[in-house]
């Protein structure tokens, strides 16, 4: 069950441009949360900016209930979150949402992060490196070099790390997609889960679809209530012949390749 | 937990244990909202539109924040009315709280089929007929705009129930004075204000409106004077139906508002996606106002502000 709390705020410090990591204390929360749930939080007691923000859990340490957000300064939200000093309050309701399947038997996990994106994946990764049997790799994709985060913290969490950028100023030139291995076909369970921007997660459902494995993403969309309510956050998905709208916030973030619809 | 002698009032025949309701489309059907307050504490809640045939809604993006706002374009979407009496009234049944259940539709049949399908069934209080939604092509706001039409509505969706209705009205109405009394003259037994009032918002990057349907509706406390006024306005002509007030309520203080401009309830919706538990809060604030101001009941301030001015 998602609670609404009040959660003391241990730490929030820049760690790249405009990137800052915070760290609370929610047992409530890291009781129940799994990989690739969010928590919507309220950056301000005033009304304006008005709504809460969704983020995704990046890490919790169970033991101490502590909970990670990595984020991005976008917007008013995020600027005023960033002003939020360790010792004061973060208003959070969570876990939200569906998260990363994890029901897998042991084979090769591949993860594919964009950007922000990662933050979603970091936790799936420790999750399956905490279990026998399992190959991690991360194939993560920046617009440069100094906005790679996390590499490190996901190849200490025991993944092989690849990395991209769009000017290559650090690994690959290019899409991460590119680097994706080919023809996995008979090379043992493999899974894949993707979080990123919208043209990212695209290339990886065609990559899942040519290889006929079904993948799973995580979608960013504008959201209100985060409780499934008010239908504000609805995408489109395949239904059997045809195709239904399903809530961001409770029916994912995380989907399956087969069943998103990207045209919007 | 709240007083019942203080804050309980009659509302269109109903009993609600105080006047604080949660608004259709922003509580979907109640259930949502359990895992974070003891919904047996609200007034009533009101349930997300339903109408004859299930609808899918609109094109995202739905939904865009503005200052001190909301623009939303769902349009409507919900599983239809058969599958909202047969499995979803049955579960909010279960929550007992007063639920109201909010109708659309296209045509003066529809509205008036959607009534006969919903009569008699377990645990609805009372009816909210949605003549404002700005964001469905056809129908709503067509009949909300339009004293005539409105009451036409009225009339069929009575002839076809035995519950209280209540009208929703909206902002975006040319005169909500006269179709309230239009509405009121027809026979509603309340009547709710404001919808969402019509408005959009243009990404100056991508040269293109923000939502996919271009326009939507405007919530929040961007929207709250506009909405204080309607009532007050309403209420003045409107003496012998009661109002439930509603737009960018947040705290008690909001609330108080519109129950001194006239309004006997309230409704709080986008205040519930900012805090779950705005309604708890808003309870709590009205109770201890009441204390404080040696209210014995709160239907004593309904209007309080002019009829004391």
């Amino acid at each position: 069950m998602p609670v609404l709390i009040k959660a003391p705020v241990l730490l929030n410090e820049q760690v790249g441009p405009g990137i800052f990591l915070m760290k609370v204390h929610a047992p409530a929360v890291t009781a129940e949360c799994k990989p690739g749930q969010f928590v919507h939080v309220r950056t301000t007691s005033e009304r304006d900016p008005l709504l809460r923000r969704p983020f995704s859990i990046y890490r919790k340490e169970k033991d101490a209930g502590n909970l990670q957000l990595l984020y991005e300064i976008r917007g008013k939200g995020t600027s005023l979150m960033a002003g939020i000093r360790a010792g004061e309050n973060l208003d959070l309701m969570g876990p939200l949402g569906r998260g990363w399947n994890l029901d897998r038997k042991p084979g090769t996990v591949i993860v594919i992060g964009g950007g922000m994106g990662t933050a979603s994946l970091l936790a799936l990764v420790e999750e399956f490196c905490s279990r026998k049997g399992f190959k991690i790799r991360a194939f993560l994709g920046f617009r440069e070099k100094k906005l790679v985060i996390g590499a490190e913290i996901f190849a200490r969490a025991g993944a092989e790390v690849t990395i991209a950028t769009d000017d290559g100023s650090c690994g690959y030139r290019g899409p991460i997609t590119d680097l994706l291995p080919r023809s996995v076909r008979g090379t043992g369970p493999f899974y894949i889960y993707a979080c990123g921007p919208q043209a990212m997660l695209r290339r990886v459902a065609e990559f899942c679809e040519l290889e006929g494995i079904v993948g799973e993403v995580s979608l960013d969309h504008r959201m209100a209530c985060g409780t499934g309510a008010c239908l504000g956050c609805s995408c489109r998905v395949k239904k059997k012949d045809s195709w239904t709208y399903s809530r961001t916030c409770v029916e994912g973030p995380v989907f399956t390749t087969s069943e998103v619809l990207w045209d919007g | 937990m709240a007083n019942c002698s203080r804050l309980g009032v009659m509302l269109a025949g109903i009993k609600l244990k105080n006047p604080v309701i949660a608004a259709s489309g922003t509580y979907g059907f109640g259930e949502e909202y359990a895992p974070f307050l003891d919904l047996k504490c609200l007034g009533a809640i009101t349930l997300k539109g339903v109408t004859l045939a299930p609808r899918k809604g609109n094109k995202p993006p739905r939904i865009v924040e503005t200052p001190a706002g909301l623009l939303n374009s769902i349009g409507l979407e919900n599983p239809g009315v058969e599958e909202v009496t047969r499995a979803i009234l049955p579960r909010a049944a279960k929550l007992n709280v007063p639920l109201i259940v909010n109708i659309a539709g296209e045509t003066v049949e529809e509205y008036a089929e959607v009534a006969a399908r919903l009569e008699g069934k377990f645990g609805v209080a009372a009816l909210e007929v949605n003549i404002s939604c700005p964001n469905v092509e056809k129908g709503c706001l067509s009949f909300g705009s339009d004293p005539k039409a409105a009451s036409e509505v009225i009339l069929a969706v009575k002839e076809n129930t035995s519950f209280p209705v209540i009208t929703k009205l909206s902002p975006n109405a040319g005169n909500i004075v006269s179709v309230a009394m239009s509405v009121a003259e027809a026979g509603t037994d309340a009547i709710s204000l404001i919808n969402t009032v019509k408005g959009m918002s243009i990404n100056v990057r991508k040269r293109c409106p923000e939502l996919g349907n271009i326009t939507g509706g405007l919530s929040g406390p961007a929207i709250k004077p506009i909405a204080v006024c309607m009532t007050w306005e309403v209420a003045r002509e409107v003496k012998n139906v009661p109002l439930i007030g509603m737009g960018g309520i947040m705290c008690a203080e909001d609330a108080l508002e519109f129950i001194l401009a006239g309004a006997s309830a309230v409704e709080v919706g986008t205040g519930n996606f900012v805090n779950p538990r705005v309604t708890l809060e808003i309870i709590e604030g009205l109770e201890n106002y009441c204390m404080e101001q040696g209210v014995k009941n709160i239907t004593e301030l309904v209007g309080a502000a002019w009829k004391e001015g």
